[in-house]
């Protein structure tokens, strides 16, 4: 079964990866934001915005997302970040999260996301 | 494929799905304890009744999880955490597991528990 890769990133002081891969009918996409001089809402919203664009490269889109894991550097962006996912996400077909805060590999990240979704 | 979306909470509260069934895959959101104020070990326990409930209501079982992801709010309690899960899984068919500790999204969140599960199966 072949897989495909979205978004491969190579380039000198990043890592060597995939920000997404998909095979049969199974999609999943990571991402922090391009632009990190700003704040968790802004990130959040950077964050969502890319992941979609892979979905709809993938053949899917934000209805079909199954699970998402949120990592902040601060918990005390919870809510800011919350609001923008409410908004983003379809409140019909939501998928199951969790959220929790952890170290960034770089302290400018507010907030990265990993999704599965269905295609 | 169809996708089944079980206890969907809604604005001011996270927008989610607690269980999320697509195909043979069933998929649980971070699972947390209700009442509060309890130690690890109570924690742990809710957490775990829960999962069972909603593998039992996906039409699986613990024995057919495939992943577990554990957070805990302090590494210290790992141990009395353990305890609970070692009695609580099914020891023939244990699933993969990763314990990292970060802070929850409520203060008085001890542990935090996601695991994904196969439908089906034995």
């Amino acid at each position: 079964m072949a897989i495909e890769r979205y978004g491969i990133v190579n380039s000198p002081g990043r890592p060597v990866m995939s920000l997404g891969l998909a095979c049969d009918d199974w999609v999943t996409v990571c991402a922090t934001a391009p632009d990190r001089t700003t704040g968790v809402a802004d990130q959040t919203k950077q964050v969502l915005d890319l992941l979609e664009q892979y979905l709809i490269e993938a053949g899917t889109s934000r209805t079909r997302v199954l699970s998402a894991m949120v990592w902040l550097r601060d918990i005390a962006d919870y809510e800011t970040m919350n609001d923008v996912w409410n908004s983003w996400v379809d409140p019909t077909r939501p998928p199951v999260r969790s959220c929790v805060q952890a170290q960034m590999a770089r302290s400018e990240i507010a907030v990265e996301i990993r999704i599965i979704a269905a295609r | 494929m169809t996708i089944t979306h079980m206890d969907i909470t809604s604005v001011p509260d996270a927008v989610m799905s607690h269980c999320v069934i697509h195909g043979n895959m069933v998929y649980l959101a971070g699972i947390r304890a209700s009442t509060f104020p309890a130690d690890i070990r109570t924690q742990t326990k809710e957490v775990l009744a829960t999962i069972d409930s909603y593998l039992a209501r996906a039409g699986t079982k613990r024995s057919n999880i495939l992943t577990a992801q554990v957070w805990l709010k302090d590494m210290g309690l790992f141990q009395e955490m353990n305890e609970v899960w070692n009695t609580w899984v099914d020891a023939e068919s244990p699933p993969s597991r990763a314990c990292v500790s970060g802070e929850l999204c409520r203060p008085e969140i001890l542990v935090e528990i996601m695991v994904t599960a196969l439908k089906g199966g034995n």
